[in-house]
């Protein structure tokens, strides 16, 4: 069987995809997935959550479902191992299609996981997900960095100008 | 050829919290006369299951300014986490073979005065410690051999994924870890997980839930006890924090596997005669017993 994107699809939706995908892989082979499953076999997702399915991902992208994917909780729940993109025999990747329909989505402004705020703007900061923390030690008390001896996090040296490159990020996907 | 000298990408997750592994790594490099500059200028590593998730080529400029620093030392970079050591071989690969979305990228990085030129190295603990140079320097600096631990690697997913990228090491059947641990003295096992996902990315920034990424943190610890290990060994600071907090959730659940989860430095240094406590074994969330007995 060989699925190939159907015609209904919006037609700039797929140019944005197919140039994602084309920076993010070279380029797809084809357009075609022949539904084998090695994809979803590898998945460790899959393993555990009954619904995520990277072969059925493919097979909704192809029938033109973009809307419906874009609005699905499951685009948010892949884990980015990559061993999709290892095993597929076609190079479809459904791991660079996952990031692309969540590209796709944080433009429509559609809901995305709002721990990316929390890190993203960590990192807006000071370049780092969190300050350096005290970690509870097993003998008692906490220990810095400094307490062992280790040179402070210092991150970025200019952070207005590390903040350029990534200006207006959370407030782009919110459709302000 | 092993550099004398590197610039040391720690990483977020070394950074702010698990910087016991940033002690491990200085004290052994410095024990192998392997140098190790402080860069100030570094920040996160960026993994696809953030910022690119969202901004695929904001994500990849984050990435690649990491890139640009590194390539202002002149030094290749050594980083000790599977993660970062992906995401920036994977951006490396990107722009090196796509001088449109280098452009593009570079466009972005000329807010922050930076270029991306595409001529520095990328390596991980693993990938030097396994050059062929390097493995006679290991065996002659192994005082105190490990030949009573049982050690299960567990590479973590993003340090060879894809291979196409990384050329880290067959992603199927990986054997570098694997060989690094036997110069140790320490038995090696082989059993079902070793190239598992930790499913930290999803569990940490996506939508999977606490109940399935427990699961699989007990599918990988029970894997590897069932077949007799003494302990996990991995190439990562962020699988270690998944699996020891997917331990500490499921003793919550009356299911105590107790099983230390070590980084490759923490096991080398042990080999090379460091205490414990110079490779901040204090800092661990489980009980490092079942290491510490067999030393």
């Amino acid at each position: 069987m060989v699925i190939r994107l159907s015609s209904d699809v919006d037609q700039r939706q797929v140019e944005f995809i197919s140039l994602m995908l084309q920076k993010s892989v070279g380029g797809m082979h084809a357009e075609v997935c022949d539904q084998c499953g090695k994809c979803s076999s590898a998945c460790p997702v899959s393993k555990e959550i009954e619904g995520f399915n990277p072969r059925q991902l493919i097979a909704r992208v192809a029938l033109g479902k973009i809307d419906e994917l874009l609005a699905d909780e499951a685009i948010w729940t892949c884990t980015t191992c990559l061993k999709c993109r290892e095993r597929c025999p076609e190079e479809i990747s459904p791991y660079d299609v996952i990031l692309v329909l969540r590209n796709l989505a944080y433009r429509a402004g559609l809901n995305y996981p709002g721990v990316y705020d929390d890190f993203i703007n960590g990192i807006l900061e000071r370049g780092f997900i969190s300050e350096p923390q005290e970690v509870r030690a097993r003998g008692g008390g906490r220990l810095s960095r400094e307490a062992l001896g280790l040179p402070g996090v210092n991150g970025p040296k200019d952070m207005a100008v590390f903040r350029g490159i990534v200006e207006k990020i959370i407030e782009a996907g919110k459709g302000n | 050829m092993t550099s004398l000298e590197y610039a040391l990408f720690p990483g977020c997750v070394a950074s702010v919290r698990e910087f016991g592994y940033e002690l491990a790594i200085r004290n052994v490099f410095k024990a192998l006369d392997i140098k190790l500059r402080k860069v100030e200028d570094f920040s996160c590593c960026q993994p696809a299951c953030l910022v690119h998730s969202i901004d695929y080529v904001k994500g990849l400029a984050l990435t690649s300014r990491n890139l640009a620093v590194a390539e202002e030392t002149g030094l290749p970079m050594l980083t000790l986490c599977s993660s970062c050591y992906g995401n920036l071989s994977r951006a490396k690969h990107l722009l090196d073979h796509n001088s449109d979305l280098k452009d593009e990228v570079n466009d972005l990085l000329a807010k922050a005065g930076r270029t991306y030129r595409g001529d520095v190295k990328i390596e991980h603990v693993v990938t030097v410690l396994h050059d062929e140079s390097m493995l006679p320097i290991l065996e002659k600096k192994i005082s105190n051999p490990l030949s009573k631990l049982k050690a299960a690697p567990f590479y973590g997913c993003h340090i060879f994924m894809p291979a196409k990228y990384s050329k880290f090491d067959d992603p199927e059947f990986p054997h570098k870890l694997d060989d690094l641990i036997e110069i140790t003295g320490a038995e090696s096992l082989d059993y079902n997980e070793k190239t598992s996902c930790c499913i930290g990315c999803g569990s940490f920034f996506g939508e999977v839930s606490e109940e399935a990424s427990v699961l699989l943190s007990e599918m990988i610890i029970g894997s590897a006890k069932e077949k007799g290990a003494d302990c996990i060994v991995t190439t990562c600071p962020f699988c270690i924090m998944q699996l020891e907090i997917g331990q500490i959730k499921l003793r919550e659940q009356g299911k105590d596997f107790g099983v230390p989860v070590i980084h490759y430095v923490d096991l080398l240094g042990l080999s090379m005669g460091f205490k414990p406590d110079e490779l901040g074994f204090d800092l661990r969330r489980i009980n490092m017993e079942p290491v510490v007995s067999r030393l």
